[in-house]
Protein backbone atom coordinates (compact mmCIF):
# COMPACT_ATOMS: atom_id res chain seq x y z
CA UNK A 1 0.00 0.00 0.00
CA UNK A 2 1.39 3.11 -1.15
CA UNK A 3 1.96 5.84 1.29
CA UNK A 4 1.51 9.82 0.85
CA UNK A 5 1.39 12.30 3.64
CA UNK A 6 1.79 9.65 5.98
CA UNK A 7 -1.29 8.45 4.66
CA UNK A 8 -2.50 5.36 3.24
CA UNK A 9 -3.17 5.05 -0.54
CA UNK A 10 -6.29 3.27 -2.20
CA UNK A 11 -4.81 -0.38 -3.07
CA UNK A 12 -6.48 -2.29 -6.24
CA UNK A 13 -8.13 -5.57 -5.28
CA UNK A 14 -10.74 -8.02 -7.65
CA UNK A 15 -14.41 -7.04 -6.74
CA UNK A 16 -17.46 -9.19 -6.72
CA UNK A 17 -17.89 -9.06 -10.15
CA UNK A 18 -14.62 -9.75 -11.45
CA UNK A 19 -13.01 -6.12 -12.19
CA UNK A 20 -10.11 -4.55 -10.61
CA UNK A 21 -11.24 -1.58 -8.72
CA UNK A 22 -10.26 0.63 -5.89
CA UNK A 23 -9.94 -0.41 -2.64
CA UNK A 24 -9.66 1.44 0.39
CA UNK A 25 -9.47 0.78 4.42
CA UNK A 26 -11.30 2.57 6.22
CA UNK A 27 -11.99 2.41 10.14
CA UNK A 28 -15.26 3.19 11.64
CA UNK A 29 -15.38 4.04 15.08
CA UNK A 30 -14.62 3.89 17.98
CA UNK A 31 -16.17 6.97 18.32
CA UNK A 32 -18.73 8.50 15.41
CA UNK A 33 -22.14 9.45 16.03
CA UNK A 34 -24.63 6.84 16.76
CA UNK A 35 -22.29 3.80 16.60
CA UNK A 36 -21.87 1.10 19.44
CA UNK A 37 -19.36 3.18 21.83
CA UNK A 38 -15.78 1.27 21.80
CA UNK A 39 -16.48 -0.86 18.67
CA UNK A 40 -13.70 -0.34 15.90
CA UNK A 41 -15.07 -1.78 12.25
CA UNK A 42 -12.22 -2.23 9.87
CA UNK A 43 -13.93 -1.85 5.99
CA UNK A 44 -12.53 -3.00 3.13
CA UNK A 45 -14.19 -0.66 0.82
CA UNK A 46 -14.74 -0.90 -2.86
CA UNK A 47 -16.51 2.61 -3.60
CA UNK A 48 -19.29 2.09 -0.91
CA UNK A 49 -19.43 -1.41 -0.84
CA UNK A 50 -18.09 -2.84 1.69
CA UNK A 51 -15.61 -6.18 0.34
CA UNK A 52 -14.77 -7.16 4.19
CA UNK A 53 -15.33 -6.16 7.40
CA UNK A 54 -13.19 -7.22 10.54
CA UNK A 55 -14.34 -6.59 14.39
CA UNK A 56 -12.25 -4.93 16.83
CA UNK A 57 -12.55 -3.46 20.02
CA UNK A 58 -10.86 -0.75 21.87
CA UNK A 59 -9.70 -2.63 25.12
CA UNK A 60 -10.74 -0.48 28.12
CA UNK A 61 -9.65 -0.93 31.64
CA UNK A 62 -12.37 -2.92 33.16
CA UNK A 63 -15.28 -0.41 34.53
CA UNK A 64 -16.31 -1.12 38.31
CA UNK A 65 -19.52 -1.63 38.03
CA UNK A 66 -21.76 -4.02 35.78
CA UNK A 67 -22.49 -2.74 32.34
CA UNK A 68 -25.59 -0.70 32.87
CA UNK A 69 -28.25 -1.69 30.47
CA UNK A 70 -28.36 -5.57 31.59
CA UNK A 71 -27.62 -4.71 35.29
CA UNK A 72 -31.01 -5.51 36.99
CA UNK A 73 -30.81 -8.91 35.00
CA UNK A 74 -27.06 -9.82 36.08
CA UNK A 75 -28.29 -9.14 39.40
CA UNK A 76 -31.17 -11.26 39.32
CA UNK A 77 -28.93 -13.99 37.96
CA UNK A 78 -27.29 -13.92 40.99
CA UNK A 79 -29.97 -14.54 43.29
CA UNK A 80 -31.04 -10.96 43.97
CA UNK A 81 -34.58 -10.21 44.43
CA UNK A 82 -35.61 -8.00 41.46
CA UNK A 83 -38.80 -6.17 41.18
CA UNK A 84 -40.21 -6.97 37.88
CA UNK A 85 -40.91 -2.87 37.35
CA UNK A 86 -37.33 -2.11 37.61
CA UNK A 87 -35.99 -4.54 34.74
CA UNK A 88 -39.23 -3.78 32.74
CA UNK A 89 -37.90 0.22 32.75
CA UNK A 90 -34.58 -0.76 31.99
CA UNK A 91 -35.11 -2.79 29.27
CA UNK A 92 -37.26 -0.64 27.98
CA UNK A 93 -34.87 2.17 28.30
CA UNK A 94 -32.27 0.12 26.47
CA UNK A 95 -34.06 -0.33 23.27
CA UNK A 96 -35.16 2.83 23.51
CA UNK A 97 -31.53 3.67 22.92
CA UNK A 98 -30.69 1.47 20.41
CA UNK A 99 -34.17 2.89 18.50
CA UNK A 100 -32.50 6.19 18.96
CA UNK A 101 -29.11 4.84 17.31
CA UNK A 102 -31.34 3.22 14.34
CA UNK A 103 -33.48 6.02 13.59
CA UNK A 104 -30.39 8.51 13.69
CA UNK A 105 -28.87 6.13 10.92
CA UNK A 106 -31.59 5.64 8.90
CA UNK A 107 -32.09 9.37 8.70
CA UNK A 108 -34.80 10.30 10.69
CA UNK A 109 -34.10 12.98 13.27
CA UNK A 110 -37.09 13.42 14.64
CA UNK A 111 -37.91 9.93 16.15
CA UNK A 112 -34.49 9.56 16.90
CA UNK A 113 -35.13 12.38 19.21
CA UNK A 114 -38.53 11.42 20.28
CA UNK A 115 -36.99 8.01 21.34
CA UNK A 116 -34.31 9.05 23.18
CA UNK A 117 -36.57 11.72 25.06
CA UNK A 118 -38.92 8.58 25.65
CA UNK A 119 -35.79 6.68 26.95
CA UNK A 120 -34.79 9.69 29.30
CA UNK A 121 -38.38 9.67 30.80
CA UNK A 122 -37.84 5.96 31.42
CA UNK A 123 -34.64 6.19 33.27
CA UNK A 124 -36.12 9.44 35.24
CA UNK A 125 -38.73 7.35 36.54
CA UNK A 126 -41.98 8.07 34.38
CA UNK A 127 -45.44 6.01 35.59
CA UNK A 128 -46.53 3.57 32.95
CA UNK A 129 -49.16 5.52 31.86
CA UNK A 130 -46.77 8.16 31.12
CA UNK A 131 -44.16 6.24 29.33
CA UNK A 132 -46.83 4.03 27.45
CA UNK A 133 -48.41 7.55 26.12
CA UNK A 134 -44.92 8.60 25.04
CA UNK A 135 -44.02 5.53 23.55
CA UNK A 136 -47.57 4.63 22.02
CA UNK A 137 -47.86 7.27 18.47
CA UNK A 138 -43.77 6.35 18.53
CA UNK A 139 -44.52 2.71 17.56
CA UNK A 140 -47.58 3.59 15.64
CA UNK A 141 -45.51 6.12 13.29
CA UNK A 142 -42.47 3.42 13.10
CA UNK A 143 -44.51 0.97 12.29
CA UNK A 144 -47.01 2.43 9.80
CA UNK A 145 -44.03 3.80 8.42
CA UNK A 146 -43.60 2.56 4.26
CA UNK A 147 -40.45 4.30 3.60
CA UNK A 148 -39.07 3.12 6.65
CA UNK A 149 -40.08 -0.53 5.77
CA UNK A 150 -39.04 0.19 1.97
CA UNK A 151 -35.50 1.64 3.46
CA UNK A 152 -34.41 -1.01 5.88
CA UNK A 153 -36.27 -4.15 4.49
CA UNK A 154 -33.76 -6.95 3.30
CA UNK A 155 -30.98 -5.69 4.86
CA UNK A 156 -29.01 -8.11 7.25
CA UNK A 157 -30.77 -11.13 7.05
CA UNK A 158 -29.96 -13.20 10.31
CA UNK A 159 -32.66 -16.19 10.16
CA UNK A 160 -33.34 -17.55 13.42
CA UNK A 161 -31.20 -20.88 12.42
CA UNK A 162 -28.28 -19.41 11.65
CA UNK A 163 -28.33 -16.76 14.44
CA UNK A 164 -28.79 -19.63 16.99
CA UNK A 165 -26.09 -21.56 15.54
CA UNK A 166 -23.88 -17.96 16.54
CA UNK A 167 -25.35 -18.29 19.92
CA UNK A 168 -26.93 -15.14 19.29
CA UNK A 169 -30.27 -14.84 22.06
CA UNK A 170 -32.74 -12.12 22.35
CA UNK A 171 -34.50 -9.75 20.18
CA UNK A 172 -31.91 -10.70 16.80
CA UNK A 173 -33.14 -14.32 17.62
CA UNK A 174 -36.48 -13.23 18.31
CA UNK A 175 -37.11 -11.20 15.16
CA UNK A 176 -35.57 -14.11 12.61
CA UNK A 177 -35.08 -11.61 9.45
CA UNK A 178 -33.78 -8.52 8.81
CA UNK A 179 -32.81 -4.75 10.43
CA UNK A 180 -36.65 -4.15 10.00
CA UNK A 181 -37.60 -7.25 11.92
CA UNK A 182 -35.39 -7.04 14.41
CA UNK A 183 -36.94 -2.73 14.93
CA UNK A 184 -40.40 -4.13 15.19
CA UNK A 185 -39.17 -6.59 17.99
CA UNK A 186 -37.46 -3.80 19.43
CA UNK A 187 -40.77 -2.06 19.03
CA UNK A 188 -42.88 -4.63 20.69
CA UNK A 189 -40.35 -5.56 23.38
CA UNK A 190 -40.36 -1.50 24.12
CA UNK A 191 -44.70 -1.04 24.69
CA UNK A 192 -44.56 -4.61 27.05
CA UNK A 193 -42.35 -3.13 28.62
CA UNK A 194 -43.01 0.11 29.25
CA UNK A 195 -47.14 -1.11 30.66
CA UNK A 196 -44.81 -3.16 33.06
CA UNK A 197 -42.47 -0.64 34.59
CA UNK A 198 -44.70 0.02 38.00
CA UNK A 199 -44.92 -3.67 38.81
CA UNK A 200 -43.53 -4.93 42.05
CA UNK A 201 -43.32 -8.70 42.10
CA UNK A 202 -40.36 -10.65 41.97
CA UNK A 203 -38.76 -11.28 38.71
CA UNK A 204 -39.47 -14.63 37.81
CA UNK A 205 -36.86 -16.99 36.45
CA UNK A 206 -37.94 -17.35 32.74
CA UNK A 207 -37.86 -13.51 32.37
CA UNK A 208 -34.58 -13.33 34.86
CA UNK A 209 -31.75 -14.37 32.52
CA UNK A 210 -32.53 -11.96 29.39
CA UNK A 211 -30.98 -8.78 29.28
CA UNK A 212 -31.71 -6.32 26.04
CA UNK A 213 -29.01 -8.14 23.82
CA UNK A 214 -29.80 -11.46 25.19
CA UNK A 215 -28.66 -13.91 27.66
CA UNK A 216 -26.72 -12.69 30.73
CA UNK A 217 -25.58 -16.01 31.87
CA UNK A 218 -23.55 -18.13 29.66
CA UNK A 219 -20.28 -19.38 28.05
CA UNK A 220 -20.63 -15.79 25.49
CA UNK A 221 -22.03 -12.73 26.71
CA UNK A 222 -25.01 -11.95 23.99
CA UNK A 223 -23.34 -8.88 22.79
CA UNK A 224 -20.46 -11.36 21.69
CA UNK A 225 -22.43 -13.13 19.48
CA UNK A 226 -24.17 -10.71 17.94
CA UNK A 227 -20.57 -9.11 17.15
CA UNK A 228 -19.38 -12.55 15.57
CA UNK A 229 -22.55 -12.82 13.01
CA UNK A 230 -21.85 -8.96 12.28
CA UNK A 231 -18.71 -9.10 10.00
CA UNK A 232 -21.00 -11.85 8.09
CA UNK A 233 -24.05 -9.72 7.65
CA UNK A 234 -21.87 -7.00 6.22
CA UNK A 235 -20.16 -8.17 3.37
CA UNK A 236 -21.67 -7.09 -0.05
CA UNK A 237 -23.52 -4.07 1.98
CA UNK A 238 -23.34 -0.35 0.46
CA UNK A 239 -22.13 2.17 3.46
CA UNK A 240 -25.27 3.35 4.49
CA UNK A 241 -26.87 -0.27 4.63
CA UNK A 242 -24.01 -1.35 6.75
CA UNK A 243 -24.49 1.23 9.18
CA UNK A 244 -28.16 0.15 9.38
CA UNK A 245 -27.09 -3.15 9.68
CA UNK A 246 -24.76 -2.05 12.52
CA UNK A 247 -27.66 -0.03 14.05
CA UNK A 248 -29.79 -2.96 14.11
CA UNK A 249 -27.86 -5.67 16.02
CA UNK A 250 -26.54 -2.84 18.44
CA UNK A 251 -23.89 -5.00 20.38
CA UNK A 252 -23.02 -3.81 24.31
CA UNK A 253 -19.25 -3.35 24.16
CA UNK A 254 -19.84 -2.93 27.96
CA UNK A 255 -21.09 -6.46 28.14
CA UNK A 256 -17.52 -7.61 27.27
CA UNK A 257 -15.84 -5.69 29.40
CA UNK A 258 -17.66 -6.86 32.07
CA UNK A 259 -16.86 -10.46 31.26
CA UNK A 260 -13.33 -10.24 30.96
CA UNK A 261 -12.83 -8.04 34.50
CA UNK A 262 -14.97 -10.41 36.34
CA UNK A 263 -12.56 -13.70 34.64
CA UNK A 264 -9.45 -12.21 36.21
CA UNK A 265 -11.23 -11.05 39.34
CA UNK A 266 -11.55 -15.10 39.51
CA UNK A 267 -8.60 -16.34 37.38
CA UNK B 1 -44.41 40.81 -17.34
CA UNK B 2 -42.47 41.70 -14.14
CA UNK B 3 -41.15 44.83 -13.77
CA UNK B 4 -37.27 45.90 -13.55
CA UNK B 5 -36.71 46.38 -9.59
CA UNK B 6 -34.08 49.97 -8.63
CA UNK B 7 -30.97 48.86 -8.44
CA UNK B 8 -30.18 48.95 -4.53
CA UNK B 9 -32.72 45.66 -4.48
CA UNK B 10 -29.15 43.71 -5.49
CA UNK B 11 -28.11 44.89 -2.18
CA UNK B 12 -31.64 44.12 -0.59
CA UNK B 13 -32.10 40.77 -1.83
CA UNK B 14 -29.01 38.61 0.03
CA UNK B 15 -30.07 40.22 3.21
CA UNK B 16 -33.37 39.61 2.63
CA UNK B 17 -32.95 35.62 2.00
CA UNK B 18 -30.63 35.57 4.50
CA UNK B 19 -33.64 36.87 7.35
CA UNK B 20 -36.22 34.35 5.82
CA UNK B 21 -33.11 31.58 6.01
CA UNK B 22 -32.73 32.18 9.74
CA UNK B 23 -36.49 32.11 10.49
CA UNK B 24 -36.81 28.64 8.96
CA UNK B 25 -33.87 27.59 10.42
CA UNK B 26 -35.51 28.95 13.94
CA UNK B 27 -38.83 26.93 12.86
CA UNK B 28 -37.10 23.75 12.47
CA UNK B 29 -34.73 24.73 15.11
CA UNK B 30 -38.29 24.93 17.47
CA UNK B 31 -39.53 22.12 16.45
CA UNK B 32 -36.29 19.92 16.71
CA UNK B 33 -36.46 21.11 20.18
CA UNK B 34 -39.99 19.77 20.53
CA UNK B 35 -39.18 16.34 19.54
CA UNK B 36 -35.78 15.99 21.99
CA UNK B 37 -36.97 17.62 25.08
CA UNK B 38 -40.93 17.97 24.77
CA UNK B 39 -43.07 20.93 23.76
CA UNK B 40 -41.55 24.15 25.01
CA UNK B 41 -43.00 25.45 28.51
CA UNK B 42 -43.01 29.16 27.77
CA UNK B 43 -43.24 31.85 25.12
CA UNK B 44 -39.66 32.56 26.20
CA UNK B 45 -38.63 28.76 25.97
CA UNK B 46 -39.93 28.71 22.35
CA UNK B 47 -37.62 32.10 21.31
CA UNK B 48 -35.13 30.84 23.21
CA UNK B 49 -35.04 27.45 20.90
CA UNK B 50 -35.77 29.41 17.45
CA UNK B 51 -32.53 31.68 18.42
CA UNK B 52 -30.46 28.67 18.08
CA UNK B 53 -29.21 28.26 14.75
CA UNK B 54 -28.51 32.13 14.74
CA UNK B 55 -26.68 31.39 18.05
CA UNK B 56 -24.73 28.18 16.83
CA UNK B 57 -22.97 30.50 13.42
CA UNK B 58 -22.04 32.76 15.98
CA UNK B 59 -20.57 30.16 17.48
CA UNK B 60 -19.01 28.59 15.11
CA UNK B 61 -17.26 31.96 14.00
CA UNK B 62 -15.54 32.36 16.78
CA UNK B 63 -14.25 29.17 17.17
CA UNK B 64 -10.77 27.74 16.11
CA UNK B 65 -11.40 25.82 12.81
CA UNK B 66 -9.62 22.55 12.31
CA UNK B 67 -7.97 21.25 9.54
CA UNK B 68 -8.05 17.54 8.14
CA UNK B 69 -4.21 16.43 7.23
CA UNK B 70 -3.41 16.81 3.30
CA UNK B 71 -6.08 18.38 2.87
CA UNK B 72 -7.02 20.63 -0.32
CA UNK B 73 -7.58 23.94 1.07
CA UNK B 74 -8.97 25.93 -2.23
CA UNK B 75 -11.15 23.40 -3.31
CA UNK B 76 -12.57 23.44 -0.16
CA UNK B 77 -13.01 26.96 -0.23
CA UNK B 78 -14.49 27.25 -3.43
CA UNK B 79 -16.93 24.41 -2.81
CA UNK B 80 -18.25 26.31 0.61
CA UNK B 81 -18.41 29.82 -1.00
CA UNK B 82 -20.26 28.57 -3.72
CA UNK B 83 -23.12 27.18 -2.52
CA UNK B 84 -24.69 30.32 -1.00
CA UNK B 85 -23.31 32.48 -4.13
CA UNK B 86 -25.54 30.21 -5.95
CA UNK B 87 -28.47 30.18 -4.40
CA UNK B 88 -28.45 34.15 -3.94
CA UNK B 89 -27.47 34.32 -7.86
CA UNK B 90 -30.70 32.15 -8.63
CA UNK B 91 -32.65 34.49 -6.31
CA UNK B 92 -31.91 36.86 -8.99
CA UNK B 93 -34.94 36.29 -10.89
CA UNK B 94 -37.27 35.71 -8.13
CA UNK B 95 -40.17 37.98 -8.43
CA UNK B 96 -41.59 39.48 -5.33
CA UNK B 97 -44.87 40.37 -6.30
CA UNK B 98 -44.13 41.22 -9.67
CA UNK B 99 -40.89 42.75 -9.70
CA UNK B 100 -37.92 40.78 -9.78
CA UNK B 101 -33.74 42.24 -9.47
CA UNK B 102 -33.88 41.12 -13.12
CA UNK B 103 -36.67 39.43 -15.45
CA UNK B 104 -34.30 37.91 -17.78
CA UNK B 105 -35.83 36.74 -21.03
CA UNK B 106 -34.35 33.47 -19.90
CA UNK B 107 -34.64 33.42 -16.33
CA UNK B 108 -35.99 29.87 -16.27
CA UNK B 109 -32.66 28.19 -17.95
CA UNK B 110 -30.63 31.04 -15.53
CA UNK B 111 -32.21 29.56 -12.57
CA UNK B 112 -31.66 26.15 -13.09
CA UNK B 113 -27.91 26.58 -14.25
CA UNK B 114 -27.04 28.73 -10.62
CA UNK B 115 -28.78 25.84 -8.77
CA UNK B 116 -26.61 23.18 -10.92
CA UNK B 117 -23.75 25.08 -9.47
CA UNK B 118 -24.20 23.61 -6.30
CA UNK B 119 -23.69 20.10 -7.41
CA UNK B 120 -19.88 21.43 -7.82
CA UNK B 121 -19.83 23.11 -4.32
CA UNK B 122 -21.39 19.60 -2.53
CA UNK B 123 -18.94 17.80 -4.36
CA UNK B 124 -15.88 20.32 -4.24
CA UNK B 125 -17.06 20.88 -0.28
CA UNK B 126 -16.52 16.55 -0.15
CA UNK B 127 -13.63 16.32 -1.60
CA UNK B 128 -11.10 18.56 -0.83
CA UNK B 129 -10.51 17.81 3.20
CA UNK B 130 -9.02 14.29 2.26
CA UNK B 131 -11.55 12.31 4.57
CA UNK B 132 -13.41 8.79 3.38
CA UNK B 133 -16.74 10.13 5.42
CA UNK B 134 -16.62 13.52 3.26
CA UNK B 135 -16.04 12.16 -0.24
CA UNK B 136 -19.17 9.20 0.51
CA UNK B 137 -21.21 12.55 1.00
CA UNK B 138 -19.75 13.84 -1.93
CA UNK B 139 -20.59 11.09 -4.08
CA UNK B 140 -23.83 10.61 -3.01
CA UNK B 141 -24.54 13.90 -4.00
CA UNK B 142 -24.10 13.50 -7.23
CA UNK B 143 -25.65 10.13 -7.35
CA UNK B 144 -28.62 12.34 -6.44
CA UNK B 145 -27.88 15.36 -8.66
CA UNK B 146 -27.70 13.08 -11.64
CA UNK B 147 -31.56 11.40 -10.47
CA UNK B 148 -33.03 14.14 -9.39
CA UNK B 149 -32.50 16.71 -12.36
CA UNK B 150 -33.57 15.46 -15.14
CA UNK B 151 -37.33 15.19 -13.94
CA UNK B 152 -36.43 18.46 -12.44
CA UNK B 153 -35.60 19.91 -15.50
CA UNK B 154 -38.74 18.43 -16.92
CA UNK B 155 -41.08 19.83 -14.33
CA UNK B 156 -39.50 23.61 -14.79
CA UNK B 157 -40.08 23.01 -18.98
CA UNK B 158 -43.51 22.32 -18.34
CA UNK B 159 -44.33 25.44 -16.71
CA UNK B 160 -42.28 27.29 -19.09
CA UNK B 161 -44.16 25.63 -21.99
CA UNK B 162 -48.13 26.48 -19.97
CA UNK B 163 -46.86 29.57 -20.38
CA UNK B 164 -44.84 29.81 -23.57
CA UNK B 165 -42.25 31.61 -22.79
CA UNK B 166 -39.12 31.32 -20.31
CA UNK B 167 -39.24 34.47 -18.86
CA UNK B 168 -40.14 34.37 -15.14
CA UNK B 169 -42.74 37.57 -15.69
CA UNK B 170 -44.77 36.18 -17.89
CA UNK B 171 -44.50 32.19 -16.47
CA UNK B 172 -46.56 34.35 -13.67
CA UNK B 173 -48.83 36.32 -16.16
CA UNK B 174 -50.05 32.90 -17.60
CA UNK B 175 -51.26 31.91 -14.20
CA UNK B 176 -53.63 35.30 -14.06
CA UNK B 177 -56.74 33.26 -13.99
CA UNK B 178 -55.38 29.35 -13.02
CA UNK B 179 -52.34 28.60 -10.56
CA UNK B 180 -50.23 26.30 -12.90
CA UNK B 181 -50.28 23.76 -9.76
CA UNK B 182 -53.86 23.05 -10.40
CA UNK B 183 -53.31 21.90 -13.91
CA UNK B 184 -49.99 20.28 -13.33
CA UNK B 185 -49.85 18.82 -10.12
CA UNK B 186 -47.99 15.98 -10.69
CA UNK B 187 -44.83 18.67 -12.32
CA UNK B 188 -45.60 20.60 -9.02
CA UNK B 189 -45.22 17.81 -7.07
CA UNK B 190 -41.82 16.70 -8.54
CA UNK B 191 -40.65 20.18 -8.39
CA UNK B 192 -41.61 20.29 -4.53
CA UNK B 193 -39.53 16.99 -3.80
CA UNK B 194 -36.35 18.08 -6.41
CA UNK B 195 -36.53 21.49 -4.08
CA UNK B 196 -35.84 19.73 -1.30
CA UNK B 197 -33.21 17.37 -3.18
CA UNK B 198 -31.06 20.03 -4.68
CA UNK B 199 -30.81 21.50 -1.08
CA UNK B 200 -30.16 18.11 0.11
CA UNK B 201 -32.47 18.58 2.90
CA UNK B 202 -35.47 16.25 3.98
CA UNK B 203 -35.61 13.26 3.07
CA UNK B 204 -32.83 13.85 0.12
CA UNK B 205 -29.87 15.08 3.13
CA UNK B 206 -28.34 11.56 2.66
CA UNK B 207 -25.29 13.41 1.17
CA UNK B 208 -25.10 15.39 4.80
CA UNK B 209 -26.44 12.27 6.66
CA UNK B 210 -25.75 11.35 10.28
CA UNK B 211 -24.27 7.39 9.35
CA UNK B 212 -21.16 9.34 7.66
CA UNK B 213 -20.92 12.16 10.56
CA UNK B 214 -22.55 14.70 8.17
CA UNK B 215 -21.12 13.84 5.12
CA UNK B 216 -20.27 16.51 2.44
CA UNK B 217 -20.71 18.63 5.98
CA UNK B 218 -18.23 16.65 8.12
CA UNK B 219 -14.84 18.17 7.95
CA UNK B 220 -15.73 21.69 7.55
CA UNK B 221 -15.39 24.17 10.80
CA UNK B 222 -15.30 27.84 11.77
CA UNK B 223 -16.47 30.31 8.88
CA UNK B 224 -16.61 27.32 6.16
CA UNK B 225 -19.28 25.61 7.84
CA UNK B 226 -21.72 28.60 8.70
CA UNK B 227 -21.28 29.45 4.85
CA UNK B 228 -21.88 25.88 3.94
CA UNK B 229 -24.56 25.21 6.04
CA UNK B 230 -26.13 28.80 5.63
CA UNK B 231 -25.93 28.02 1.46
CA UNK B 232 -27.81 25.27 2.05
CA UNK B 233 -30.93 26.91 3.73
CA UNK B 234 -30.48 29.75 1.59
CA UNK B 235 -31.08 26.99 -1.56
CA UNK B 236 -33.91 25.64 -0.01
CA UNK B 237 -35.62 29.24 0.54
CA UNK B 238 -34.81 30.02 -3.13
CA UNK B 239 -35.77 27.29 -4.60
CA UNK B 240 -39.24 27.15 -2.34
CA UNK B 241 -39.94 30.43 -3.27
CA UNK B 242 -39.06 30.10 -6.98
CA UNK B 243 -42.14 27.47 -6.54
CA UNK B 244 -44.16 30.29 -6.12
CA UNK B 245 -43.91 32.13 -9.81
CA UNK B 246 -43.34 28.60 -11.31
CA UNK B 247 -46.88 26.73 -10.33
CA UNK B 248 -48.36 29.13 -7.68
CA UNK B 249 -49.15 32.11 -9.56
CA UNK B 250 -46.00 33.93 -7.77
CA UNK B 251 -48.23 37.94 -6.88
CA UNK B 252 -51.63 36.98 -8.03
CA UNK B 253 -54.47 36.92 -5.66
CA UNK B 254 -57.54 38.98 -4.29
CA UNK B 255 -57.15 42.00 -1.92
CA UNK B 256 -54.01 42.02 -0.88
CA UNK B 257 -50.88 43.34 -3.16
CA UNK B 258 -48.77 41.23 -4.83
CA UNK B 259 -45.95 40.89 -2.92
CA UNK B 260 -47.71 40.18 0.62
CA UNK B 261 -49.15 37.28 -1.48
CA UNK B 262 -45.47 35.91 -2.81
CA UNK B 263 -44.51 35.99 0.77
CA UNK B 264 -47.35 34.23 2.15
CA UNK B 265 -47.28 31.61 -0.44
CA UNK B 266 -43.44 31.34 -0.08
CA UNK B 267 -43.80 30.61 3.56
CA UNK B 268 -47.06 28.09 3.67
CA UNK B 269 -43.84 26.27 0.76
CA UNK B 270 -41.38 26.67 2.96
CA UNK B 271 -43.34 25.59 6.28
CA UNK B 272 -44.25 22.31 4.22
CA UNK B 273 -41.23 21.34 3.90
CA UNK B 274 -39.49 21.93 6.96
CA UNK B 275 -42.44 20.61 8.68
CA UNK B 276 -42.46 17.36 6.31
CA UNK B 277 -38.91 16.80 6.67
CA UNK B 278 -39.88 15.29 10.16
CA UNK B 279 -42.11 12.55 8.90
CA UNK B 280 -39.70 10.55 6.90
CA UNK B 281 -36.71 8.64 7.32
CA UNK B 282 -33.66 9.48 4.87
CA UNK B 283 -34.44 8.36 1.39
CA UNK B 284 -31.15 6.13 0.46
CA UNK B 285 -29.22 6.84 -2.52
CA UNK B 286 -29.27 3.66 -4.64
CA UNK B 287 -33.51 3.29 -3.86
CA UNK B 288 -33.89 7.19 -4.26
CA UNK B 289 -31.82 6.71 -8.07
CA UNK B 290 -34.36 3.77 -9.17
CA UNK B 291 -37.45 5.47 -7.84
CA UNK B 292 -36.22 8.73 -10.11
CA UNK B 293 -35.49 6.71 -13.29
CA UNK B 294 -38.21 4.05 -13.46
CA UNK B 295 -41.19 6.21 -11.65
CA UNK B 296 -40.46 10.28 -11.45
CA UNK B 297 -38.98 10.77 -15.13
CA UNK B 298 -41.82 9.23 -16.98
CA UNK B 299 -44.37 10.82 -15.18
CA UNK B 300 -42.68 14.30 -15.68
CA UNK B 301 -42.38 13.28 -19.72
CA UNK B 302 -46.13 12.61 -19.25
CA UNK B 303 -47.63 15.41 -17.45
CA UNK B 304 -45.41 18.18 -20.22
CA UNK B 305 -46.61 15.91 -23.12
CA UNK B 306 -50.48 16.67 -21.78
CA UNK B 307 -49.48 20.57 -20.95
CA UNK B 308 -47.79 19.98 -24.39
CA UNK B 309 -51.27 18.98 -25.88
CA UNK B 310 -53.38 21.45 -24.18
CA UNK B 311 -51.12 24.35 -25.35
CA UNK B 312 -50.89 23.27 -29.00
CA UNK B 313 -54.55 23.62 -29.10
CA UNK B 314 -55.34 26.21 -27.22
Amino acid sequence: MGVVDGLPMADRADDRDGLRLDLLHVPLGPVLPDWPSGLVLRLALQGDVVQEATVERVTAPPPPQPPFWSEPFLRAATGERIPRGDAARRLCAAHLDSLGRFFAVAGWGDMAARARYARDRALAGATAAELSALVRPLTRRAERSRTLRWLTAGLGVLPAGHARHHGVTGPALVADGDAHDRMLAWLDAVGRSAAAVDALEVLDDAARAVGPRGQVVGAVPASQALLNVLPGLLQGAEFACARIIVASLDPDLDELNHVSAAGMVHG
Amino acid sequence: MAERAPLWTVFVLPVLLVIVALVAAGFDAVLSAGARSGRSASLREAAVRASWPGREALRHLVQQPRRTRASDVPLTRIGTALLPVAAILAGVVLPLGFRSVSDLPEGIVWFNAMESLAWAAVWLAGWGPNSALSLIGGYRFLAQGLAYELPHMLAITTAALGAESLRVGEVVDAQAGLWFAVWMPVAFGIYLLSAMAMAFWGPFDQPAGRDVAGGAVAELSGADRVLFLGGRWLLLVVASAFSVPLFLGGGHGPLLPGWTWTVLKTAAVLTVLVWGRRKVPALRMERYVELAWVVLTPLAIVQALVVAVVVVNR
